[in-house]
């Protein structure tokens, strides 16, 4: 089975057996909405949370968020937790559970950088997408086991 | 009964059972937190980082005000309200290279600098685009002493396409003992030459400029002006804030370097929004209090360790990579070696990186008054007589009282057999050991200890005749008295 690679990843992925990496499944249609929120929202930092139906593994829907980081917005996000909160409550209700979140770098490599690294919660899976000049170039996965250690990426397929 | 009403976010709850609420008789955010944690002792490693603080990704709501501050955990909860363990989700981009993309993709490698910088092209973080951004890379270096040492023939053996060194000084027999980047051949020379020698032969690709020159605050802009980074390598707290301050006017990334006896410091000011040296040290220590590095002394390996951090801090901001000492300083205690990093916030009172800087023009600053370094008698009267003058009156054996306020270790190495040792602490309360009808004459290394030693006694009441030793034992050196060796 191939790594799923979307016409944007410009370096390709890890050749398959190199590294063993826990995959992320992801249906196209979201990975789309990512890549679309990440394109119109440039050059600020877009971001969201990643949803799937309860007990299952793949992510079927985003909800794109409001970065409620007032000035600086081209180099950080922030989800509101009552935003979320909400979100939780309301939207979600017990048909989808949050997978994750994602977020884009803005004329930056999709990397986790230390202040995402930070704010991840043991888990969770964190999407990042780069960027450039506007157009989305490479969508990598992330997550941590425990908080003090450090993120490790995992690859991610499409279905 | 109170009941405390708790909800859990979706994204924090498999670390609470699965659970979205609880209810508890407690009706504190404090007594909540307690109640989980017992409840779930892993949830502890969750909520709160090894230093006990709660970890950035936790928020703590009561209903719709942020209670996150553990200020407010002790305040009551009512039965009506809602306490919300919510997560934040936050980030931010990866460290910029302070070389621009541009800038990069226009420098090019040569195949023998392909081969010479191997062992960085060979690392995942650096590679040929890391290299190239060192390769574009101008960086000054201000102080070609001890921790310049380290730091200029790293930079230049790293590839720094551009180094500039700023330094007033010559080499002396006993700048050899940590100064690594000179030698003996070169006692005499200025700093600056003996540098530029040693980074030819380490690497000529270099565009090497030396500027033998003392920093003030009229040419200090002239000379950082446009260069990507500054490096700290200077030995005095004038200096140090004078770079600061130019390197905050010129908008220029700063790593800040320091050593004294067994302990150095080391930290990055004015990078990414992070505080600068006066937000740490809003003002310096009293003149004379700490002596300076000349006056102090230091191991000799330690520059090389202190030095040789900075010098990777300057890379690792060059190529925009790993985690950089900005908001953090890192002390380094060399006698026990142990280290610690303690944070370093902005400062949003600073008078030159705050909100509303007091501080815009680099020569509006009196440096000299800032750092208590006014000419000797320009407040106080406080007489000094030259070491001419103090070897004549030995000579003719005049009825005076010389004190010797160094510490035990530099008498050790200088002794002044006739003196009096009182350390500046105990002057106040030994005061009757002076006689006021007496010329009493002060002495310490470089002549400014014993001007604050002078004042003390004055402000304590004392009366007699004082006198400084004009730049102290120092200047002492060179005098020689008739009867040698029976003195100095």
């Amino acid at each position: 089975m191939k790594y799923h690679g979307i016409n944007a990843l410009k370096d390709g992925y890890k050749e398959e057996g190199e590294v063993a990496m826990t995959e992320v499944m992801i249906k196209q249609a979201a990975i789309d909405m990512i890549l679309s929120q990440g394109e119109k929202i440039y050059p600020y930092e877009g971001c969201g949370v990643l949803l799937r139906r309860t007990g299952q593994e793949t992510i079927t829907e985003v909800i794109a968020c409001r970065n409620a980081v007032a000035d600086k917005a081209t180099e950080h996000f922030l989800i509101d937790p009552l935003e979320l909160a909400e979100i939780e409550k309301e939207s979600i209700g017990n048909e989808y559970e949050i997978a994750g979140f994602y977020h884009t770098h803005p004329d930056q490599k999709a990397v986790v950088s230390a202040e995402d690294g930070r704010f991840m919660i043991p888990g969770m899976i964190y999407a990042i997408l780069s960027v450039y000049d506007g157009h989305p170039e490479r969508l990598r996965f992330y997550r941590k086991d425990d908080p003090s250690d450090k993120e490790k990426e995992t690859g991610y397929m499409g279905g | 009964m109170s009941m405390g009403r708790i909800f859990v976010s979706a994204t924090l709850r498999s670390f609470f059972g699965r659970n979205a609420s609880f209810e508890t008789d407690h009706n504190t955010i404090k007594g909540m937190l307690d109640f989980l944690t017992d409840e779930y002792p892993d949830s502890r490693n969750i909520l709160f980082a090894e230093d006990g603080k709660l970890r950035s990704f936790i928020r703590i709501y009561v209903d719709t005000e942020d209670r996150t501050d553990p200020a407010k955990w002790e305040e009551t909860v009512l039965d009506s309200q809602e306490v919300l363990l919510l997560p934040a989700i936050a980030g931010g981009a990866p460290t910029k290279s302070i070389i621009s993309e541009d800038r990069r993709k226009e420098t090019l490698l040569s195949d023998k600098e392909v081969e010479r910088y191997e062992k960085h092209l060979l690392l995942r973080q650096i590679g040929v685009k890391g290299q190239k951004r060192i390769k574009a890379a101008r960086v000054v270096v201000v102080g070609a002493g001890a921790l310049g040492s380290p730091v200029i023939q790293y930079l230049a053996a790293a590839g720094v396409g551009n180094i500039k060194v700023i330094d007033f000084d010559e080499v002396s027999i006993n700048n050899l003992q940590n100064q690594v980047l000179h030698t003996s051949r070169d006692l005499d020379r200025p700093k600056v030459a003996s540098a530029r020698d040693k980074v030819r032969n380490i690497n000529r690709d270099i565009l090497f400029e030396d500027v033998n020159l003392k920093l003030e605050a009229d040419n200090i802009a002239d000379e950082i002006d446009g260069y990507d980074l500054v490096i700290d390598c200077s030995d005095n707290y004038k200096a140090r804030y004078l770079v600061n301050d130019a390197c905050v006017i010129c908008d220029i990334p700063l790593v800040f370097g320091a050593i004294y006896q067994f302990e150095g410091q080391v930290s990055v000011f004015h990078y990414e929004d992070g505080p600068c040296y006066r937000c740490l040290f809003p003002s310096p220590p009293p003149a004379g209090l700490v002596p300076t590095c000349a006056e102090g002394g230091s191991i000799s390996p330690l520059a090389g360790i202190i030095g040789s951090i900075q010098a990777t801090e300057a890379l690792k901001i060059i190529m925009g990579i790993g985690e950089t000492l900005s908001g953090k300083l890192l002390t380094v205690d060399s006698l026990y070696l142990r280290s610690k990093i303690i944070d370093v916030t902005k400062n949003e009172k600073c008078p030159i990186c705050g909100e509303h800087p007091s501080i815009s023009v680099i020569q509006d600053f009196d440096y000299d008054d800032f750092c208590g370094l006014k000419a000797e008698g320009d407040e106080v009267e406080i007489e000094g007589v030259t070491p001419e003058e103090l070897s004549e009156r030995i000579e003719r054996g005049d009825n005076i009282l010389i004190i010797d306020v160094r510490e035990p270790h530099e008498r050790a190495i200088l002794k002044f057999p006739n003196a009096v040792v009182i350390p500046i602490g105990q002057l106040a309360r030994r005061m009757k050991e002076l006689d006021p009808s007496q010329d009493t004459i002060f002495i310490c290394k470089e002549g400014k200890r014993s001007v604050l030693a002078i004042t003390t006694l004055r402000e304590a009441g004392y009366k007699g005749p004082l006198y400084n030793l004009k730049g102290g034992m120092d200047a002492m050196r060179d005098i020689i008295f008739s009867n040698e060796g029976a003195w100095l």
